[in-house]
């Protein structure tokens, strides 16, 4: 028996670019299917785009497929052809069998209902029947973890209450092919292990599963073969660790797109980038920084550097005058603008020497970026110190953005590379009983 | 569904192995709704108890309202302002009877029209029969003319008027057909106002139109254009019928409600044929 659960074949799917253009297309086709004239759909009409395009693959029973790419390539689009929400405009899709979606949980729950009322009508929507719902509800609630809040109105549950039900109720459903979106990336960690067991679970049960997740290391662990979607098309497919590299290949090129190559900005660039860019810059411009670069040790760029990697920052001033007791330094701030570590020539007890007019001088910072996976920003200053303090020359806030990511997982702001040691034994007063 | 069923979705919708020829599509829609019956008692019983829940006087509204609106045309009556000719009845009982049969119309086709908008963020995240939303939505006219009908008992035992007991139950079979077209309309209604919300608004001022337009609160007969017209107008005999079986037991224009009947059906087919070609459109609209 051929055991092909979901068959996708050279499918496309369109998207109006604005909301006057949804409601001119949406009555013009539902006066069509009201007059049953036969719908066109594989033009595009102006205002429309392709959020997907001839996406081809098929899906075998017990398989976990992955599915990854930027923002806005199709990925989630595609689930909801999947679970036959939108059909798709070109093309066709076979499925065999009940879908679940873990998509978005708890919709449909009503605000002023009990959870218990709630556990009934979502398990109705998702296709339960009331005796399926009364078997399982005990596992549900066991699940959501909510025993005494199952009779309250869902108005009065936290968030993180909220999602646990929905996704009780979601995972209780004992579909053939479970869609997954990006729904773990709700509530709290041990919830998030839960969910993960849970899933796993029904993974070696056989469940076949398509995935969705920005979660690079969920992919490797559990998926089968991976696609990677970039605007609507598939552009990768095959080895989880060989597709999960060319994301960051395209994470990469992304990045370097929208920064409008800002991993070394040169002098003329520079005012057009701070005014479009918002970043802030002062100082008596007596020296100014004119150059800014951040590289690896092989003197390549990323964009993307690797948690624990070497690095090299290159700072380049020229200077309109001459100047001395010069201090150049660097602030590396996260995403919350946290400053997670600054430091200068000064503190590191560099003593640069005079530099002439029209000179210039170039630091050059080299550092282990011991920082936790995510987005970090770099500001450079150039100052002089005076005997009433410091005198700001030039300084540029968050002029330049990168990314660092890990192939481990981990939380909180820098990366302490810890080393783990386990050992079994048995406790010295219970050596004798 | 079972798990050797093999769905294909297309453009055209989804279709279902093992189901092709002229009545496939029939056939389906019934399959939906079969399938849908647990799910629509569901929302009902939700959309039901989250409206009159944190309410003080509840389901008194749905009595209330009634109340007011009769009360004003009795004393236009009285006043003179409105002569309304005799009804053959007490006319507050004749009111009455004549909105709560309409309210089981209007109630219903306002809750269905906003239906699948109102569940919006369901639609577009989970795969489910939206027939359901439909069906459930009627249920909240059907309930309020349910209450409506109490009302109206206590009208009858006030003007001490015993009602015909088989043309009461006549006359709650004889709504059928109204309930049907309401039905039909609004499945036509709620996918429209998925697309444009403005529908939701032009539904009531239209309502509103109608109910004065038509022999609802007062008889409209004599050679005027209204009357001419209201000859061909359904609601007045899907309306007129059932009031005439519940307090005489009989009806003198069964003849054009039978044919009015069959209208509704059609209509009612045809919405719901409409709605389930339709609805796999909408949800990228809504």
């Amino acid at each position: 028996m051929d055991d092909t659960i979901v068959k996708v074949d050279t499918i496309s799917k369109k998207y109006c670019r604005t909301l006057k253009h949804t409601m001119l297309y949406g009555t013009i086709d539902l006066a069509k299917i009201f007059a049953g004239f036969d719908q066109h759909t594989e033009n595009l009409r102006s205002g429309e785009f392709w959020a997907l395009e001839g996406v081809s693959f098929d899906v075998h029973r017990g398989e976990t497929l992955g599915l990854i790419g930027l923002n806005g390539s199709g990925k989630s689009t595609l689930l909801k052809m999947l679970n036959g929400i939108f059909m798709p405009d070109k093309g066709k899709i076979e499925i065999k069998g009940k879908v679940g979606a873990l998509i978005e949980v708890g919709a449909g729950f009503h605000p002023m209902l009990t959870g218990r009322e709630n556990v009934y009508v979502n398990g109705a929507i998702l296709g339960m029947s009331k005796r399926e719902i009364d078997k399982r509800f005990d596992a549900i609630v066991d699940f959501a973890d909510i025993e005494s809040f199952i009779d309250s109105p869902v108005k009065h549950y936290s968030s993180g209450m909220y999602v646990r039900l929905g996704f009780a109720v979601a995972i209780h459903c004992e579909p053939d092919i479970l869609l997954i979106d990006e729904v773990l990336a709700v509530g709290d960690i041990q919830f998030t292990q839960k969910c993960f067991r849970k899933i796993e679970q029904y993974r070696q049960d056989g469940g076949t599963i398509v995935l969705v997740t920005h979660n690079l290391e969920a992919i490797k662990k559990s998926c089968h073969e991976v696609l990677l979607l970039d605007r609507g098309r598939i552009v990768g497919r095959g080895e989880p660790t060989e597709i999960v590299d060319l994301y960051n290949a395209i994470v990469f090129k992304s990045i370097y797109a929208h920064s409008n190559s800002e991993r070394s900005f040169s002098r003329e660039k520079l005012d057009v980038q701070i005014n479009k860019r918002g970043c802030q810059r002062f100082g008596t411009r007596q020296a100014e920084i004119c150059a800014v670069n951040i590289a690896n040790s092989d003197g390549n760029y990323g964009g993307v550097i690797y948690s624990l990697e070497s690095t090299l920052i290159n700072v380049d001033v020229c200077f309109h005058e001459e100047i001395e007791n010069i201090v150049v330094g660097i602030t590396i701030r996260n995403i919350n603008g946290i400053d997670v570590y600054m430091t200068n020539t000064n503190w590191k007890g560099i003593d640069i020497p005079v530099v002439q007019k029209n000179m210039n001088l170039e630091v050059v910072f080299e550092q282990r970026m011991c920082l936790a996976p995510g987005q970090y920003t770099l500001t450079v200053a150039v100052s002089k110190v005076t005997s009433c303090g410091i005198s700001r020359l030039d300084w540029i806030s968050d002029c330049l953005a990168f990314e660092i990511i890990s192939a481990e997982q981990m939380s909180g702001i820098c990366n302490l590379d810890s080393t783990i040691r386990v050992k079994n034994y048995r406790p010295e007063n219970r050596a004798s009983s | 569904m079972n798990n050797n069923v093999q769905i294909t979705y297309t453009s055209k919708g989804p279709s279902v192995e093992g189901h092709s020829g002229i009545f496939a599509t029939t056939r389906l829609m019934w399959l939906e709704l079969i399938s849908s019956k647990e799910l629509i008692w569901r929302l009902f019983l939700r959309d039901f108890k989250a409206k009159y829940r944190q309410s003080a006087l509840g389901v008194v509204w749905a009595v209330l309202m009634p109340l007011v609106t009769v009360g004003m045309f009795v004393s236009m009556n009285r006043s003179g302002i409105l002569v309304i000719q005799d009804v053959g009845m007490p006319y507050p009982l004749y009111a009455i009877i004549g909105l709560s049969l309409w309210s089981l119309f209007t109630v219903g086709l306002a809750a269905i029209t906003g239906s699948l908008v109102n569940a919006g963020s369901m639609v577009v995240k989970i795969n489910f029969p939206k027939i359901a939303l439909i069906l459930a939505a009627s249920g909240q006219g059907v309930v309020e003319f349910l209450i409506r009908i109490i009302l109206v008992g206590l009208v009858f035992l006030f003007f001490g008027i015993a009602p015909s007991w088989v043309g009461l139950f006549l006359s709650l079979l004889s709504l059928i057909p109204l309930y049907l077209i309401m039905v039909g309309i609004g499945f036509v209604m709620s996918l429209t106002a998925g697309v444009i919300r403005d529908v939701m608004n032009v539904v009531n001022v239209i309502l509103m139109g109608f109910m004065l337009l038509t022999p609802i609160l007062y008889p409209i007969t004599g050679d005027t254009l209204l009357a001419r017209i209201n000859v061909w107008n359904p609601f007045n005999y899907l309306v007129n019928v059932p009031r005439d079986f519940m307090v005489t037991g009989r009806s003198d224009f069964f003849a054009e409600y039978i044919w009015v009947s069959l209208l509704a059906v059609i209509v009612f087919h045809v919405g719901w044929r409409l709605f389930y070609l339709a609805q796999v459109k909408i949800a990228e609209r809504v």
